[in-house]
């Protein structure tokens, strides 16, 4: 009988994919079953499509260029967020007057937050799991290739109509009302992308497992995209419930709402805690993914840091917190019980983490730097985010909240880069100057400490939140703020560099130079067209290439 | 030489019906958030019908009554379908996804008429909120339900071309199941604006 989908493999062929604790579907299954077609999973690269590069990248259902198309734009992204953050920080600390237009302050303030949550971390994170996840989970293909590569262009043209829509005086305080109603619908588009994203990544995990391989066994980046995407399935959506309200407003009535300057109060709960703890949930994933793998050992307890993760995705739920139900959202009982929460799943995470590092000595790498820094940064973000409603305090509305944000998405954001530097090899094929990443780690630590953490004390002294028209004497702390913005797009331009020049000049990097615990370690770098060139037999552990290692 | 039985098929994954479950889930929220916010207007309105409705706006009941009960009906012609296929009753199956499809339309025309006879303006009554709220809920409802009925147009589609076999029903599931969540849509928006106002 003719094995499904081209999936056609000798059962005597022996590679790193028959491992020792995964024995052979009884069936002589192949890996996985997909209605993909083959012509989807089995695109071929950009420098063998007989249809030239450029329609070949434009018309891919690969997966793997499309997880790449949505991590160098949202990169890009990225850089442009850190670049708009660094000159109100250097408009904050200016006394002698400004440089930016007085009226334009409001709307960087929201592109800045917009951008950075999602232009940047979000479409990163998620782009690096569309890559990602398919191989580490054994899928030739990732869920519903066609609507994965139609997200990622939508996502892009609503990002450029969103960037256009700010340009020409819209967004929220925005005095262009045709700009205005551009930017409600870029908006909606944008979220409409990641939502189909998130829709395909979390299929691929709970429909297309290898053989065996029970949703407890998947691996931690896994296990938190797919948290990460049913919980934006279950937030976003009231995000553009908002926007609908709000474009009908802003377009034909202007009964409700307070027009162009009051919407920026009913969406600004996507950016704020409890919500903006799920855009960085993949930092959990990321870190318990690479510590075992530099320790050379197993996680201590993976199902504890599946729950962590779990939890952390649940205490993400911001949705309650909008200003309709929640004018005064600081006195919620659940958000502070929540709030209060939240500091709990990172340091189960890291508490996992320093168990298994301190039974054995790790090998120092980039992957593992900008893995323990972002989830050091995601803890410090959560512990603040568990003051900022103690009434005494007074941090609500201060920049308290905004070095929050900074510590929990820009921490999202090292976890991205950390990924980058850990799966380039397999990307490319080729090895990255770890070197250079890891003092590229440690200087991104540092660049959002001092990014962030002017604005904690700042926070503390009541600086307010979003403006620059204020007088507390604190410009010093501002501007070492705008040099910490500064060096951390450096930082995400110099790991972009770094992994593109390893890209075209590193040494080949063979399948598995990190000595990989999961499946996406047991085909070869970069992956073939349907991502494993051989079948794969039943998985029976969350590390089926270190019970490989372990049996021979 | 004795000759094995062929090895069973291996267990089918329901992609289409996962992915389907998710999107409705995600609608679901969709729902849920217009509502809040549309019950928590209301609410802020004075929270009564007199404060909130506009004088003088008819809601035409009959139609808003038989939408839904159409819609009732449709969720039960797509069950109908699926149970159909199973059986391998191809006929009935047929039957059962043009009933679906002229239900879904029927449902769109009924909306429509309520639109039409309902007689309020976006911008009129000024400083009455009301009709932004009205139609953002019945507008994306309707945009859910035109995507339904694409949905079952594809479905009806590959079923003429073989695709739904007794074995096979994933896609004619997944369409029930969105319809399912249509109607459920649906009953919750004529509940909150066309009974409670």
């Amino acid at each position: 009988m003719a094995p499904r989908d081209g999936c056609v493999e000798s059962a005597a062929t022996s590679d790193r994919l028959l491992v020792a604790r995964v024995r052979r579907n009884p069936v002589g299954a192949p890996m996985t079953i997909t209605e993909t077609r083959p012509e989807t999973a089995d695109a071929g690269d950009s420098t063998t499509d007989p249809r030239g590069v450029v329609v070949g990248w434009v018309t891919t259902g690969d997966h793997k260029r499309i997880g790449r198309l949505y991590i160098a734009a949202s990169l890009a992204f990225i850089a442009g967020a850190l670049v708009i953050s660094c000159l109100l920080g250097f408009e904050r600390a200016s006394t002698s007057g400004t440089f930016l237009r007085a009226d334009s302050i409001g709307q960087l303030f929201s592109l800045s937050s917009i951008g950075a949550v999602f232009l940047g971390v979000v479409p990163l994170l998620i782009g690096i799991a569309v890559y990602v996840v398919p191989l580490q989970v054994g899928a030739r293909t990732i869920a519903y290739p066609r609507a994965a590569a139609a997200s990622f262009w939508v996502w892009l043209i609503g990002s450029g109509m969103l960037i256009v829509a700010y340009a020409a005086n819209g967004g929220p305080g925005g005095g262009k009302e045709s700009a205005v109603d551009l930017f409600t619908l870029a908006y909606g588009l944008v979220l409409l992308g990641l939502l189909t994203a998130a829709v395909c990544v979390a299929s691929t995990v709970l429909v297309l497992r290898a053989p065996g391989m029970r949703l407890e066994m998947v691996p931690a980046f896994t296990w938190a995209s797919l948290v990460q995407a049913v919980m934006l399935l279950l937030t976003v959506p009231v995000l553009l419930a908002n926007l609908i309200y709000l474009y009908v407003d802003h377009r034909y009535a202007r009964s409700a709402f307070g027009g162009n300057f009051g919407m920026g109060a009913y969406i600004a709960w996507a950016t704020r805690q409890p919500q903006t703890y799920l855009y960085a949930v993949p930092v959990l994933g990321f870190v318990a993914e690479v510590v075992p793998v530099f320790a050379r050992a197993r996680l201590a307890m993976h199902s504890v840091v599946l729950f962590a993760i779990g939890l952390a995705g649940l205490l993400g739920f911001g949705a309650f917190t909008q200003a309709q139900f929640a004018a005064g959202y600081s006195h919620q009982a659940l958000n502070i019980i929540m709030s209060l929460a939240a500091p709990v799943p990172p340091l189960l995470v890291l508490g996992v983490c320093a168990l298994t590092l301190r039974a054995h000595r790790p090998k120092l790498a980039a992957p593992l730097v900008f893995g323990l820094t972002a989830a050091v940064m995601y803890l410090a973000g959560t512990a603040m985010g568990a003051f900022t409603f103690f009434p005494k305090l007074h941090l609500v509305n201060t920049v308290w909240e905004e070095a929050h944000f900074d510590y929990v998405v820009f921490g999202g954001l090292l976890a991205g880069l950390g990924a980058l530097t850990y799966w380039a090899p397999k990307m490319s094929g080729r090895l990255v100057a770890d070197r250079r990443l890891l003092g590229l780690g440690l200087l991104g630590f540092v660049a959002l400490a001092a990014f962030a953490l002017p604005q904690v004390i700042n926070g503390i002294i009541h600086q307010p939140l979003a403006t620059v028209d204020f007088t507390t004497g604190n410009e010093p702390l501002n501007l070492v703020s705008g040099i910490g913005a500064v060096v951390l797009a450096l930082v995400v331009l110099g790991v972009a560099a770094v992994i593109l020049n390893g890209a075209r000049r590193g040494d080949e990097s063979g399948a598995d130079p990190w000595g990989g615990h999961t499946l996406e370690w047991a085909t070869t770098s970069p992956p073939p067209p349907a991502n494993f060139s051989q079948p794969i037999g039943v998985v029976e552990s969350e590390r089926p290439l270190l019970d490989q290692q372990e049996g021979s | 030489m004795l000759a094995l039985p062929p090895a069973p098929a291996p267990p089918r994954p329901r992609l289409l019906l996962v992915g389907t479950a998710l999107v409705c889930a995600a609608g679901s929220m969709l729902f849920t958030g217009l509502l809040a916010i549309y019950l928590q207007a209301r609410e802020t309105a004075g929270g009564t019908t007199a404060a909130w409705f506009p004088r003088g706006v008819q809601v035409p009941e009959i139609a808003a009554n038989i939408l839904v009960i159409t819609m009732i009906g449709a969720v039960i012609v797509a069950s109908w379908a699926v149970y159909a296929v199973r059986r391998g009753a191809r006929t009935d199956a047929y039957v059962a996804l043009a009933a679906l499809a002229i239900f879904g339309i029927a449902v769109l025309n009924a909306q429509v008429y309520i639109w039409r006879q309902m007689k309020v303006g976006l911008l009129k009554p000024a400083g009455q909120p009301f009709p932004l709220y009205f139609y953002s809920t019945t507008g994306t409802l309707f945009a859910a339900l035109l995507t339904g009925i694409v949905f079952t147009a594809v479905v009806v589609f590959r079923t003429l071309g073989g695709h739904s076999t007794p074995k096979d029903s994933e896609g004619l599931m997944a369409l029930t199941l969105y319809w399912y969540f249509l109607a459920a849509a649906t009953v919750a928006v004529w509940f909150v604006v066309y009974v409670n106002k």
